[in-house]
């Protein structure tokens, strides 16, 4: 059995979809095409859990992986550091413009450091930090993927007698895990500062008191709660975006160029929602 | 009888209900060089990738050396060395050419990098690479992308090689020293060869044995002599369309007349040796790498001289020739064709000629013929009319 091997072909004859263009397309009725939608998922969904279990134990032998995790987390943090602080920035002038309006009916301005922080650390900041690296590293990640399926680079590697998945994915699941905080904190770090910049040089609440806020609120459950979630949206969205990448082949509907934008669209759609779901789960689990 | 180095028995493969392999059975000696030909898009390169295991089998066994073979997944110590030349290369783009060879020693062996380094480079050297080991894929020819992607095939000291057609894209002269290398290595090195190539004929220089695939079987299984005595239709249309479609988009009529002659010719002569054939005008005398041009009064006279000792006919073409003889250095025409001759007479080397002769009949006589550049050397073409009763 190869289920990430086997080409696409499998994949439409799974859904029923006819394999010739002259073979006539089946009639299928609303409920016969939503359960065969929910096969197709669930049959996604146990594709993806073999991939990356098979992913994880690829790295049992793999060789100078302390090489390939440095170059992995070189890509994927190193590279999205500028965007995460852009938008760390943006958001944290944001929150601080508009929160400090809205405690300002209240009477309440003085608590905008600790509104800056409560909602970046465990809310935002996990979260747009994800989906900035999906949009860049993620969408990335799936391309070069797909393209090294469709050059038939993944099956030069497996014919050098190396595992595929331990070379090209193992390696950038793990530098996620790495990754995804280090990102999270920065943004937190730029977020805090751009509500500075907002609600103290712009609007003019007193620095020390947006500090003390920022203090008072910065708990560690706060903080370790938004690292927990970058570290499950990190290895969550690079899995994903893998996964579609490495199967481009039997995933798309296309060949060629085609269907190496199709996977990365892909990826970048369902790692988008993956997020934005895990994120409601987990909160909702956290308190 | 003993164990075939590869064998194939009744694999079959399958992509949804579209069946791509439909029990195909073959076997490969240790040290041959087996070439699968076929219309494109018929499974031939599933085959081969079936064989290295990228993809299993849904019946069927691989054996190398009479066990089941796990191809390239296998970590075994014991398991034969594979190897497999895609037909577009597979080069990492972003590893330069050093990288790209060097891969499967630093993933796989725990040599050491600069032992790694001197094996690398001692390949570029013999594959004529010198300058490139810093070099990407993008940088390079498409030629020289071929090589460093043989170099790869080759680091690792394979006992099976499977080439997916090694000389797509390639021009004529690249696609014969393509062809040259994997001959030279195969003596160096001696591993068995799988190809699959549309080069027809010349593939089949190479090649100890022959294989046709159609509608997912082996049709066709021989040495590649024995393509000449084949009756099937298919078969037949499949070996000289190419010749055909070539001649009609040229509109070169004179090729189609030329194929329809060849059994009146073979019935007179058993061996044709053709020189100086090339397209391109050179100047009797010039040198091209190993090879001396000559004129075709030249060539003709040394064919003569032949002839008139054992009533046989010799061509020479140099370039086809050249490949042919497998990097003997052709400094005479006439010395060639007398070894050529030698080895008729005893016998010894008598395969190889053969061979060499099925490839060189029809095809490369129109081949000769066609080019107006040799055609209008009116003496020369009165001498090989007067002598070999050719058509003009």
């Amino acid at each position: 059995m190869e289920p990430l091997e086997t080409p696409r072909v499998s994949r439409k004859v799974l859904g029923g979809a006819p394999e010739e263009a002259s073979e006539a397309p089946e009639r299928l009725t609303f409920v016969e095409s939503l359960g065969r939608s929910c096969i197709l998922a669930v049959s996604d969904l146990g594709d993806f859990s073999f991939f990356v279990v098979k992913a994880l134990a690829a790295l049992v032998g793999l060789r100078s992986w302390i090489s390939k995790l440095v170059r992995a987390i070189f890509e994927m943090g190193v590279r999205c550091i500028p965007i995460i602080i852009t938008v760390g920035c943006f958001t944290g002038l944001i929150i601080g413009l508009q929160g400090y309006r809205t405690l300002a009916r209240f009477g309440s301005e003085s608590a905008l450091g600790s509104m800056v922080v409560r909602s970046l650390v465990n809310g935002l900041a996990p979260v747009l930090a994800a989906l900035m690296v999906v949009g860049q590293a993620g969408s990335a990640l799936a391309a070069e993927l797909g393209i090294q399926r469709n050059s038939e680079q993944i099956d030069a590697i497996e014919t050098m007698g190396v595992n595929p998945l331990g070379y090209f994915v193992a390696p950038r699941l793990i530098a996620a895990l790495v990754v995804f905080p280090v990102h999270t904190a920065v943004f937190d770090i730029v977020g805090i500062v751009g509500g500075y910049l907002s609600g103290v040089l712009l609007l003019g609440q007193q620095s020390g008191v947006y500090w003390q806020n920022v203090h008072d609120a910065l708990e560690p459950s706060n903080v370790g709660g938004g690292l927990e979630k970058s570290l499950i949206f990190g290895f969550v969205v690079t899995a994903i975006c893998a996964f579609e990448g490495y199967n481009t082949h039997r995933r798309s509907s296309e060949t060629g160029a085609r269907g190496v934008s199709q996977s990365t669209t892909r990826a970048v759609v369902y790692s988008s929602i993956a997020v934005l779901a895990l994120d409601y789960l987990i909160t909702s689990v956290q308190h | 009888m003993s164990t075939p180095f590869l064998e194939i028995r009744g694999v079959k493969k399958s992509f949804g209900s579209h069946l791509v392999l439909d029990g195909i059975d073959l076997q490969a000696e240790r040290g041959s060089i087996t070439t699968i030909m076929g219309k494109s898009g018929i499974g031939k390169s599933v085959l081969l990738k079936c064989i290295a295991g990228i993809y299993q089998a849904d019946e069927g066994e691989i054996l190398i050396e009479g066990k089941r073979s796990a191809g390239a997944r296998s970590r075994s110590p014991d398991t034969p060395r594979l190897s497999y030349l895609f037909q577009g290369n597979a080069l990492f783009d972003s590893m330069t050419a050093m990288d790209n060879v060097a891969l499967p020693l630093v993933e796989t062996t725990k040599t050491k990098p600069r032992a790694i380094r001197e094996k690398v480079l001692a390949l570029f050297e013999q594959l004529d690479l010198g300058d490139v080991a810093d070099k990407y894929p993008n940088q390079m020819s498409g030629g020289m992308q071929k090589r460093v992607a043989l170099a790869r095939a080759l680091i690792t000291q394979p006992q099976l090689i499977l080439f997916d057609e090694p000389t797509t894209g390639l021009d004529p002269q690249r696609k014969n020293s393509v062809f040259t290398m994997i001959a030279d290595f195969r003596r160096k090195f001696d591993f068995t060869a799988i190809i699959v190539s549309h080069d027809i004929p010349e593939v089949l220089f190479i090649s100890d044995r022959a294989e046709w695939m159609d509608r997912g079987q082996i049709r066709f299984v021989g040495a590649p002599t024995d393509l000449e005595q084949v009756r099937d239709p298919v078969l037949l249309d499949f070996v000289n369309h190419r010749n055909e479609l070539l001649s009609e988009l040229a509109g070169q009529k004179g090729r189609t007349a030329l194929f329809a002659d060849w059994p009146e010719l073979r019935r007179s002569y058993d061996f044709f040796v053709v020189a100086n054939c090339t397209t391109e005008r050179r100047r009797p005398g010039s040198e091209l790498g190993l090879r001396r041009f000559v004129s075709y009064r030249e060539a003709v006279a040394a064919v003569v001289g032949i002839e008139r000792k054992h009533s046989q006919v010799y061509f020479l073409d140099e370039r086809h020739f050249g490949f042919a003889i497998g990097g003997v250095e052709a400094g005479s025409v006439q010395a060639e064709a007398e070894r050529l001759l030698q080895a008729v007479s005893d016998g010894s080397n008598l395969k190889n000629i053969t061979r060499y002769h099925w490839g060189t009949h029809a095809y490369r006589l129109a081949e000769v013929l066609n080019p107006a550049a040799l055609w209008a050397l009116e003496e020369n073409a009165e001498v090989v009319a007067n002598t070999h009763h050719l058509p003009k």
